[in-house]
C-alpha cells in the first residue's frame, strides 16, 4: 500500500493487487472511521475525505467481507450500436461469432464515475481505443466499450466510448435507494438478446 | 408552502444544497456551494443553519416575488439583509454570489441528483418542509479558519503537490470560458512536461487539479466527477477554495505549491 496526500483533507491509499470487491469492503470499514467524510474507490485505489487531520491508520482496519458482498447482475443487451461493426471487423469477428462469445461473457464493476452511476466494468477481452473524438448525445442504457473497459451510460450524456448496444435495466434512479445498480465489486454477466 | 416566483432567473442561478459526500459511495458528486463559507454568512444572516439549501448565482442575480415579506441575505463580497416582496439583485459586485432566504428553501431535486436544479422564469420556489427535497446527512465538515471572501480578491490560490508529482512550484495560468460548477478549465502561460497516459482512475474531490493531455489544468468544482484517469500534480488547500468560486474567463491566476495551513 502506497500513501499520498490529496490536498490537505485527503490521502490517496494504492493497493497494488486488491480486487474490487476487497477495495469496496475496506471503503466501508474505512467510512465508519468518525473522521472520514468519505471513502472512494479507484482503480486500484482509496481516495479518504477527512473532517480534521488526514489519518493514514484508517486504511488498516480488518476488513468484514459480509459487509457488502458482491451481487451478479444478469443484464440483458440487444447488439446493435453503431460502432459495432468497427469492433467485429477489429477483432475478426463474424456477428454470430460475437454474440457466441459474448453471451455469458463476465465483467466486474472496478469503480464508479464520469456520471453519476456510470460504472467502470473490467474484463473486455476485444479492445478498442476510445473514439478520437466524443459524441454530443449518447443514450441511457447504452453498452459501450474503449479498450479493456465497458460501461452502460446511465443517463443521456456525451461519450466517446464504441457504441455496441442497449438495455434496458434500471442502471439508475436519483430517487431510489440506492440510486445505482451496480458497486465496485459487483460481477455483470452479458445476456445477449439474439 | 410556495415560497417565491421567479421573475426573472438571472444569469445562471442554481438552488444549491450542503454538500452531501455521503453521495459519493454511489458515484454522485457531492456538489454543494462553490464556496461554503459565503453560503453560510448569508445563511446565517437571515437566520437559518449555515449549510441550509440556498441560491448561488454568477454574474446576474435574479428577480423573485415573495408570497409574503420575507427576510433575505445576499452576500456577493458584501453583505445585504432586507425584508422584501419583490427581490430585484441586478448585477453582482462579484462573479458569483449566494442569496439565502429565511426559513430555507427546497433543493427542487431528488437526494441523489447530480447536479443542482437550475432556475427558470416562472418556476415557484417551495419551502423546505415540502416538495421532493432532502436534507443532508452530513453535517459541512468543521472547516479551519480562512480569509475573509472579501473585495480584495487576489488571484494566487494555494495548493498542496499530491496525489501524483507536481512538475512545477509556481505556474500562472490564464482563466478560459470553460468553466461551470463541475470544473475550470486553465491554460498554463509555459508548457508543462507531458502527462502520462492511460493513469489508473482514483478519486477526486473539489479542489483536484488534472492536467490534461493537451497540456490544460482542470481545477475540479463541486460538482466534479468522483473519479478520474488524468495525472493529479497538485489539490487546492481547503482554505484556498473560496478562490475557485471567483475565477472568471480572461483572468490570471497563480497556483502556488504550499505547504499545509
Amino acid at each position: 500500500m502506497q500513501i499520498a496526500a490529496a490536498g490537505d483533507r485527503g490521502l490517496l491509499a494504492t493497493f497494488a493487487d486488491a480486487s474490487p470487491s476487497l477495495l469496496r469492503s475496506l471503503a466501508a470499514a474505512v467510512r465508519r472511521d468518525a473522521n472520514v467524510i468519505a471513502c472512494v474507490v479507484g482503480h486500484e485505489s482509496l481516495l479518504a475525505i477527512f473532517r480534521e487531520a488526514p489519518d493514514a491508520s484508517v486504511f488498516e482496519r480488518e476488513v468484514e467481507s459480509e459487509l457488502t458482498p458482491p451481487v451478479t447482475h444478469r443484464v440483458r443487451v440487444t447488439f446493435d450500436g453503431v460502432d459495432l461493426d468497427e469492433l467485429l471487423a477489429h477483432a475478426q469477428l463474424t456477428r454470430d461469432e460475437f454474440l457466441t462469445r459474448v453471451d455469458g461473457l463476465k465483467l466486474t464493476v472496478r469503480y464508479l464515475g464520469f456520471r453519476a452511476g456510470f460504472a467502470y466494468l473490467d474484463g473486455w477481452p476485444w479492445q478498442l481505443p476510445r473514439r478520437p473524438t466524443s459524441r454530443t448525445r449518447v443514450a441511457r442504457g447504452t453498452f459501450a466499450v474503449a479498450g479493456a473497459m465497458a460501461g452502460f451510460y446511465p443517463v443521456d450524456s456525451p461519450g466517446g466510448w464504441n457504441l455496441l448496444g442497449r438495455t434496458d435495466a434500471p442502471l439508475w434512479d436519483p430517487e431510489r435507494e440506492p440510486p445505482n445498480l451496480f458497486a465496485p465489486g459487483d460481477v455483470v454477466v452479458i445476456d445477449a438478446n439474439r | 408552502m410556495r415560497i417565491a416566483e421567479v421573475i426573472a432567473p438571472g444569469q445562471l442561478t442554481t438552488i444549491v444544497a450542503a454538500r452531501d459526500w455521503s453521495r459519493a459511495e454511489y458515484g454522485v458528486t457531492p456538489g454543494g456551494p462553490f464556496d461554503e463559507r459565503a453560503a453560510a454568512i448569508a445563511n446565517r444572516a437571515c437566520g437559518n443553519a449555515s449549510t441550509a439549501t440556498l441560491l448561488e448565482c454568477v454574474l446576474v442575480g435574479p428577480r423573485l416575488r415573495f408570497e409574503t415579506r420575507t427576510r433575505v441575505a445576499i452576500f456577493d463580497g458584501a453583505l445585504r439583509v432586507e425584508d422584501v416582496v419583490e427581490l430585484d439583485v441586478g448585477r453582482l459586485r462579484n462573479f458569483r454570489a449566494w442569496i439565502a432566504i429565511a426559513g430555507g428553501i427546497d433543493a427542487m431535486l431528488p437526494r441523489y441528483a447530480e447536479a443542482p436544479r437550475v432556475l427558470k422564469r416562472g418556476d415557484v420556489i417551495p419551502s423546505v418542509s415540502e416538495g421532493s427535497g432532502w436534507a443532508a446527512r452530513e453535517e459541512a465538515a468543521t472547516r479551519p479558519a480562512r480569509p475573509d471572501p472579501s473585495l480584495t480578491l487576489r488571484m494566487t490560490v494555494r495548493v498542496l503537490r499530491g496525489p501524483h508529482n507536481a512538475p512545477f512550484e509556481s505556474i500562472d495560468c490564464d482563466v478560459t470560458p470553460q468553466l461551470d460548477r463541475v470544473g475550470i478549465r486553465l491554460r498554463p502561460l509555459i508548457a508543462l512536461p507531458p502527462a502520462p497516459k492511460d493513469l489508473p482512475s482514483i478519486g477526486m474531490q473539489f479542489g483536484s487539479v488534472q492536467q490534461h493531455a493537451d497540456g490544460s489544468l482542470a481545477v475540479m468544482g463541486p460538482d466534479h466527477p468522483v473519479t478520474g484517469g488524468y495525472l493529479q500534480p497538485v489539490t487546492v488547500l481547503s482554505s484556498e477554495l473560496w478562490k475557485l468560486a471567483q475565477l472568471a474567463p480572461g483572468e490570471r491566476v497563480r497556483l502556488v505549491v504550499s505547504d499545509y495551513s
